[in-house]
């Protein structure tokens, strides 16, 4: 990591409104290849803070800068440029369920391929080594040419980490990745998830309800609570403690 | 609502048959219900061929689709042989140019309101008749009726298999699509033969058909509705009919109103066909405006046929939300009145049902039909049989055209501009428009400009379906999951790109089977632009008819038929094939 290499995601004095209830009112960094997870209960403001990393949510005050670019003020292109370097895993994965599942893999590469070889992959595959080594590194690649909405869940939750792999993004963000899975399942997605991470210096923004998988998986824990944070600290200093405390209801 | 009760209330325009009701695009073919046991073998990793097949699993069915939309354009003529009529283009011009200037004279407008209300009147009239030939024949045909009906009581959840499995079921269904097979405007021309001219020729030229629809209709939804609480009366000891009003009836009044209601729709835009050809109403001052050339009558017609459309519309709309009990119940007698009011209006003469004279002319049209004779010669059948699919198929091709075009600027979100939304809001009212004017006068109007045969009755039926399909797309559009779409802009991916990715694969599925649907009716409707001169068998038909040749006649309303079984079977199988 070198000096001159801005943050992965920088969010400074946001806060997001709907109407006059604040559901988010925060600032924290994430660092170059750094893990974060983001905790607390339902409503605290996870997936707010991880729609404006990916400029899905626009702040009502305050400026959110991802890889180094202030997503108030980019272009349309700028925009697309730096969303082609984000990679995203949805609560509820949101792929092209008609389609192969190696489209759905190749769609990571649509930042990046111009217009015309994103139709001409449509017709005949283009990069399909690549997708294919991603898919067989997740036991896959026997589904390429399936139709997603054909797969299991935990077959679809694969191909949204394939399209990660071949994206290759400088930052992840990942939306309760695992909250409907047994904890089985979601030790095994995490896995994953923390391989396909791993590699390279990516950044990770997680936001999840399990204390022990945020504390195990990464380097830092941020509480929010009601919008707001309630810690900010290093994964081995996150106590049990901690945890009681943000879940409590309020009186 | 589910979203099959939903299809099948249909309400608006979701079809003029059954609505994709049960076998429909809108009940399983699009879960996630293929589960990997189902889903084809998976094809080999690393086989680049392997994947190009795979990743087009109906490509026969598209080879064969392309040759048969290239083998209809051939029939057309189009660059083979002279399609268009030039002079014709001032009065086309004259007719659009009369849009601005309907004739609102007083004495005009009372005859639109006369004309209107004789078109209400003959709907509702058959759309009631067809209501309880359907409770009463949707009864008989549903299997929980039979099922357990020669069952000792107490015996246990009664086993239904697959109704696909029962003996009988192919003749059933067979014998069901004679009725539905011939439309309406046939019945139309054979009742005006046997029961003279008479608003009885009307009402049951609509009943005989949906009736039957409606039955088939009903019986689903009874086969669907849980047995729990009619078993429950049964063992208990109470007999079949009376179990069936105490425990099924309550819980499925609501479909089956919606079901009526959206019947009702269908017949009002029949009984502006059944009009043309002699019933009277909205359909009979076109036809009457239009040979005189009395551009701006035919527009005063066509605005109260939008108004009425709308009206009837934004009522069954109404009626399909949940709750609202006591506006539903406001409808029924509403409905019950206008009935009654209908009967007084039309005076239909009942005793000819009955009458010697009825029996005489229906004894000496059969004899005259038995047996059925070649028009002319076995070639010429043919055909005017292939020009009539063509026809059908490039109906459905215009029409899916215009209607993804329609539909995609159709639509309207949340967050549009103003301009975006004007668009849309004028797209609507064009699909409304082009859907109001019924196919025979499409026919007519192109006839000015195109000269006869299979392609104006296409353009014909092509239009109008565009306003029809237009609309469907435009309900798929907007009630699809936009976030897999939103997922792909997320990842950098540029706007068409995201169509061609995201929105195309969401929604191909459910638009094929659409048009799909679409064509299973337009073949149908063929006859009533053949009628007009379009070409195709319908055309044979009202030649025979005006001649008297009834033998003739049997063998046209045979051959479409057994063409619209063919279709059916086709659409069918290419709806599986796509799933």
């Amino acid at each position: 990591m070198s000096a001159a290499e801005p943050p992965a995601l920088q969010l400074d004095g946001v806060t997001v409104r709907y109407g006059t209830r604040t559901v988010l009112d925060a600032s924290f960094t994430v660092d170059p290849g750094e893990k974060v997870a983001l905790v607390g209960p339902s409503g605290a403001g996870k997936s707010t803070a991880l729609g404006l990393a990916n400029g899905s949510i626009t702040p009502s005050s305050g400026t959110v800068t991802t890889l180094g670019t202030d997503l108030g003020v980019a272009s349309r292109r700028r925009m697309r440029t730096v969303r082609a370097r984000i990679g995203t895993v949805h609560q509820r994965l949101d792929l092209i369920g008609p389609l192969a599942a190696i489209h759905n893999v190749n769609a990571g590469r649509l930042g990046h391929w111009g217009l015309w070889r994103s139709l001409a992959s449509l017709v005949r595959p283009l990069e399909v080594e690549t997708a294919h080594a991603a898919m067989s590194r997740l036991g896959i690649e026997e589904l390429a040419a399936t139709r997603t909405e054909r797969l299991s869940g935990g077959e679809q939750q694969r191909v949204a980490l394939a399209r990660i792999i071949v994206q290759d993004p400088a930052l992840v963000l990942a939306d309760e990745p695992i909250s409907s899975l047994d904890p089985q399942r979601a030790r095994v997605v995490m896995g994953l998830l923390a391989d396909v991470v791993g590699e390279g210096d990516r950044a990770l923004l997680v936001s999840l309800h399990d204390f022990d998988i945020a504390r195990g998986m990464c380097d830092r824990v941020i509480g929010l609570r009601q919008g707001r944070i309630a810690f900010d600290l290093p994964a081995p200093e996150v106590t049990d403690q901690h945890r009681d405390e943000l879940y409590r209801l309020p009186a | 609502m589910s979203p099959q009760a939903d299809a099948r209330a249909g309400v608006g325009e979701r079809s003029e048959e059954e609505g994709p009701a049960g076998r429909g695009p809108d009940s399983s073919a699009y879960s996630l219900a293929g589960s990997r046991a189902d889903s084809p073998a998976p094809v080999r990793a690393g086989s680049r061929s392997g994947l190009r097949a795979a990743s087009r699993p109906g490509r026969w069915w598209v080879a064969g689709a392309v040759l048969l939309v290239a083998w209809s354009l051939w029939g057309s003529g189009i660059g083979r042989e002279p399609v268009l009529n030039p002079p014709g283009w001032p009065s086309l011009r004259s007719f659009f140019a009369a849009a601005l200037s309907p004739d609102l004279s007083a004495d005009f407008l009372r005859r639109t309101l006369d004309a209107t209300l004789v078109t209400i009147a003959f709907s509702l009239l058959g759309t009631v008749l067809a209501v309880l030939t359907g409770l009463v024949g949707g009864v008989l045909m549903s299997e929980a009726w039979w099922q357990r009906g020669g069952r000792a009581p107490g015996r246990g959840a009664p086993v239904r298999g697959p109704r696909s499995r029962a003996p009988g079921w192919l003749l059933t269904r067979i014998a069901l699509g004679i009725p539905r097979g011939i439309h309406e405007a046939v019945w139309g021309i054979i009742l005006l033969v046997i029961l003279g001219r008479d608003p009885l020729v009307g009402i049951l030229a609509l009943a005989i058909p949906f009736g039957v629809i409606t039955a088939k209709v009903y019986a689903e939804i009874i086969d669907e509705t849980p047995p729990g609480p009619y078993d429950a009366l049964i063992t208990a000891g109470a007999g079949r009919l009376l179990a069936f009003v105490y425990a099924t009836l309550p819980r499925i009044w609501g479909d089956l109103l919606a079901y009526g209601f959206y019947r009702f729709d269908c017949a009002l835009r029949s009984a502006v066909i059944l009009g043309m050809i002699g019933a009277g109403g909205l359909g009979f001052e076109l036809i009457t405006a239009f040979q005189g050339l009395a551009y701006e009558r035919m527009w005063t017609l066509i605005y109260a046929l939008i108004a009425l459309g709308w009206l009837f519309d934004r009522w069954s709309a109404s009626l399909r939300h949940p709750g609202r009990a006591r506006w539903k119940r406001t409808s029924l007698l509403l409905g019950a009145a206008l009935t009654v009011g209908s009967l007084l209006y039309l005076r239909p003469d009942l005793a000819r049902l009955v009458s010697a004279r009825t029996w005489e002319r229906a004894g000496a049209m059969l004899a005259d039909a038995i047996p059925p004779s070649l028009p002319s010669t076995w070639a010429d059948l043919l055909g005017d049989a292939a020009a009539t699919v063509q026809m059908s198929v490039l109906a459905i091709v215009v029409g899916s055209g215009i209607g993804v075009v329609a539909a995609f600027l159709g639509v309207h979100q949340v967050g549009d501009g103003p301009v975006r939304a004007a668009v849309a809001a004028l797209c609507r009212v064009l699909l409304l428009t082009i859907r109001a004017i019924s196919p025979p006068v499409w026919a007519l109007l192109l006839l000015f400009v195109v000269l006869p045969g299979p392609l104006p009755g296409a353009l014909a039926l092509g239009l109008y379906n565009a306003g029809v399909l237009g609309r469907l797309f435009t309900e798929v559009l907007e009630t699809m999951d936009r976030r897999p779409v939103l997922s792909l802009q997320l990842l950098g991916a540029g706007r068409i790109t995201t169509f061609v990715y995201g929105v195309l694969p969401l929604v191909a599925g459910r638009f094929t089977a659409y048009a799909l649907y679409r064509w299973e009716i337009a073949i149908r409707e063929t006859v009533v632009v053949g009628v007009v001169g379009a070409g195709g068998l319908g055309r044979v038909l009202e030649s025979q008819r005006a001649s008297f040749d009834y033998s003739g006649m049997l063998t046209v309303v045979i051959a479409l038929l057994l063409l619209s079984l063919l279709v059916d079977l086709a659409s069918a199988s290419a709806r599986r094939a796509w799933r």
